[in-house]
């Protein structure tokens, strides 16, 4: 079987077979899913702001401009939503941050990756930045179209992203040996 | 990870490293895409039918409010009013210097008592300030009281204007 690119299915759709966005769903859910939940201080907002990216994908179909790939547009929607889900979790009193957090760190200990729960610390442009190019591999020049940026501006914040990283990761170090004690403590008394 | 890093080992942990969450599974895709369809499938006959009416008659109602302001307005702007002190009005906000005399006059003074001699004052509705001074004498034929009160306000404007 021939694979069918993206674009063909898009066609499809805006001629009126709506159910073929599942086909787009099967092929692109999984990436977007695993981009928002890397973003472990949004974890409990994924399956809003997925639905709310495929959903936006469909209903503004007929402006894809296919002379981008459909995966770029459709991480542009998601890094959008990011955005604003993470724009409304700061509006939210401090004290419910603090209450959410721990619960989220508990859960990326057993399942991100070192680096990428580092990561995740990051601001969101920051850490989209690092995903879209490390884990996505995308060209710079399609990172640029989702972040709305320009190519020299991706350089240089990817370069300021790692910085920031290095510099979380060394305190993380650090202050391994504290926290743990501090984990140690908090548990027991409980 | 190693205790030192540099720019090049954090680059070869992001390229290598891959999260370990959850796959978004197969169940979950078909739960999304129903989702969606939901979301964007037309609502049914019968409920879209209700909302049609509602919206038309939510329609209709807007419209008769409209012209049920509108109406008056344009028909207000060709028919007299029965009071003449504020139909001078909107003729008194012409750039004029007795026109802005006329206005302290008529804002200051009871307008029951001063709505007989603006009814006068401004019969002609075209021009009310091209025959000033014909008015003025128009008003020789009113009550003397009101007459004195307006000759000491306007006689001096009047007269400048001669000049």
């Amino acid at each position: 079987m021939s694979f069918e690119t993206d674009n063909s299915i898009v066609n499809r759709i805006r001629n009126g077979h709506s159910t073929d966005f599942k086909l787009l769903i099967d092929r692109y859910s999984d990436r977007i899913y695993k981009f928002l939940y890397a973003k472990s201080n949004i974890r409990n907002d994924i399956d809003d702001i997925l639905q709310e990216t495929f959903l936006k994908a469909f209903l503004h179909l007929h402006k894809f401009d296919e002379k981008y790939q459909f995966s770029t547009w459709l991480f542009t929607i998601a890094y959008r939503e990011m955005c604003r889900f993470v724009l409304n979790q700061k509006n939210k009193s401090h004290l419910n941050i603090e209450l959410v957090e721990p619960i989220v760190e508990s859960k990326t200990e057993k399942s991100n990756s070192g680096i990428w729960q580092s990561a995740a610390k990051l601001n969101v442009t920051f850490y989209t930045l690092l995903w879209l190019k490390y884990h996505e591999e995308l060209e710079v020049k399609e990172i640029a179209a989702i972040m709305k940026s320009s190519v020299p501006m991706v350089k240089v914040n990817l370069f300021r992203a790692r910085k920031q990283l290095k510099k979380i990761i060394e305190s993380e170090n650090k202050e391994v040996i504290a926290r743990n004690e501090e984990i140690v403590l908090s548990r027991s008394s409980i | 990870m190693s205790q030192s890093f540099d720019d090049n080992s954090i680059i070869k942990s992001l390229k290598t490293e891959r999260l370990n969450g959850p796959d978004f599974t197969n169940a979950q895709k078909e739960q999304l895409a129903k989702i969606i369809q939901e979301k964007v499938a037309p609502q049914p006959r019968e409920s879209s039918k209700i909302q049609n009416g509602v919206s038309r008659y939510f329609l209709i109602a807007s419209i008769l409010v409209i012209c049920a302001g509108v109406i008056p307005f344009f028909l207000g702007n060709s028919q007299t009013t029965d009071n003449p002190v504020e139909e001078a009005k909107p003729a008194l906000a012409h750039n004029d210097s007795h026109a802005k005399v006329f206005q302290e006059m008529v804002e200051k003074w009871d307008p029951d008592v001063l709505g007989g001699v603006a009814s006068q004052f401004f019969s002609t509705k075209a021009n009310p300030y091209a025959s000033f001074n014909n008015e003025i004498e128009a008003l020789n034929s009113l009550r003397t009281d009101i007459l004195s009160s307006f000759y000491a306000e306007f006689q001096p404007l009047a007269s400048t204007e001669q000049n």
